[in-house]
């Protein structure tokens, strides 16, 4: 089991190709995800991004504002008040950075949220590997055969619809989607919600239950994701 | 983004990641992770460098570090792409700009992993000539290694588009000496990055040149 459990999660690498994300997005991702899903991973790339930001609007701000300070001296020669004029002017561009920056996460809401459930997912597969050791030097209560077979089904399922929805987004993102092919797609996503939950209900081991229970609602929240991005591309 | 991740990547493997930039594998997005990796070491470096004066010397230090390095840049590149094209190379100018890129970052980590060292000088030394002495020397140390770096990874980059790879490299190391001038002229223009003890001063009126303050700085570190 636990050779099959490996082959199931979702790698970095494996996303990377999937949503094939420009530094842009990329920026947007970390500032939607750190800010406002408050995930303290994304929130020290996001700030180490904006205090780089900070530094090269600076840079940008600095030689001019010595053009500037060199021809008009008899404007203000106190260089605290010049200075401080420079950081303000720095500020009030980076603010005005971020309004916009802000303001465009909304285009990247939907993937930051399939990919808090790839997340979610390969949770689930480390707990399962967990338990999956713990069986092991545990002979007699090894689970059913059955049950494994279920649970890896289930997995493959999600693993399956979460890259179809991320293919989906991802597609829809770069605005290269033909209908024939996105209707394939909902399909498909349909289809994986049919099986999981048909194998949620062949579940029966309890300690495989909650987790069965939690790639459901994976799943479920998949298909909830793709038909609302569907609606809102119509 | 994981830009201190790429940036290590660059620094353990860094014949791979050449090769990486050569085949344009992710190409922007390695640039911009080197681009802010290294203005964020520039500017650590830099508000040591300034913390002889004020606080505001502290800030005005820690912007214009980064600024002399990346202006540099901007100023030289050009120059080097455009003349390499006419003489026959096929790179774009954001392989030249990644290779560039990876040398400021050289630079900027070995500036960091210089900075206990300056601090311990600016904490432990009343000198303030010795503190800008040894500065200048890591400076120049960094910059060398940089510079280093920048040239054999060019001849790595290049080795191919051109039939006659001597008179490539005599003017390679010539675009280096324009960049060492153009670099120290921008250092005197940007002045100060040390400032005086608890003072502040944005700029300074543009007078002498570089090489003429370091040879008296010398003179007065050794009470000449």
């Amino acid at each position: 089991m636990l050779a099959d459990l490996a082959n199931l999660e979702i790698s970095t690498k494996e996303l990377e190709a999937y949503i094939n994300l420009d530094f842009r997005h990329e920026l947007l991702l970390d500032i939607y995800r750190g800010f406002l899903l408050k995930n303290k991973k994304y929130l020290g790339s996001a700030l180490t991004t904006e205090l780089a930001m900070l530094i090269l609007i600076s840079i940008i701000v600095l030689p001019l504002s010595l053009i500037i300070l060199g021809n008009f001296t008899a404007i203000n020669s106190n260089d605290r008040t010049n200075f401080l004029i420079i950081i303000a002017i720095v500020v009030c561009l980076s603010l005005g950075v971020n309004i916009y920056l802000f303001q465009q996460t909304y285009y990247i809401k939907t993937l930051a949220n399939l990919l808090e459930l790839v997340n979610k997912y390969n949770r689930v597969i480390q707990s399962l590997k967990i338990v999956a050791r713990l069986k092991l030097t545990q002979a007699d209560r090894f689970p059913e055969e059955e049950t494994q077979k279920h649970m890896i089904e289930a997995l493959l399922v999600t693993r399956h619809s979460l890259l179809n929805a991320l293919k989906f987004e991802s597609i829809l993102r770069e605005k290269q989607l033909p209908s024939h092919k996105r209707y394939e797609l909902i399909i498909n996503l349909e289809n994986d919600l049919v099986t999981l939950m048909a194998l949620e209900n062949g579940t029966s081991a309890r300690e495989y239950e909650q987790l069965v229970d939690e790639v459901l609602q994976i799943g479920l929240n998949v298909h909830k994701t793709v038909k609302n991005l569907d609606q809102k591309s119509d | 983004m994981k830009h201190f991740a790429i940036l290590m990547q660059f620094l353990r493997s860094r014949n791979e990641f050449i090769q990486e930039i050569e085949q344009d594998i992710n190409i922007d997005k390695k640039n911009i992770s080197l681009l802010i990796s290294s203005s964020i070491f520039f500017a650590i470096y830099g508000a040591i460098m300034g913390s002889l004066g004020s606080f505001l010397q502290i800030l005005s230090s820690a912007i214009k570090l980064p600024a002399l390095y990346l202006l540099t840049m901007i100023i030289c590149l050009p120059t080097l792409f455009f003349f390499d094209v006419i003489n026959g190379s096929k790179r774009k100018f954001s392989h030249y700009l990644g290779i560039l890129l990876a040398a400021m970052a050289v630079i900027s980590v070995m500036l960091f992993a210089f900075a206990p060292v300056s601090l311990f000088f600016r904490i432990s030394l009343n000198d303030n000539y010795f503190f800008k002495l040894i500065n200048v020397a890591i400076l120049a140390v960094t910059g060398f290694m940089g510079v280093n770096f920048f040239y054999k990874s060019m001849l790595t980059l290049t080795q191919e588009d051109f039939q006659e790879q001597k008179y490539h490299n005599r003017m390679l190391k010539g675009w280096l000496l324009l960049y060492a001038l153009v670099g120290s002229q921008l250092g005197w223009t940007l002045r100060p990055f040390f400032g005086d003890i608890g003072k502040f001063q944005l700029f300074r009126p543009i007078e002498g040149n570089f090489y003429q303050a370091i040879f008296q700085l010398i003179l007065k570190a050794l009470q000449l």
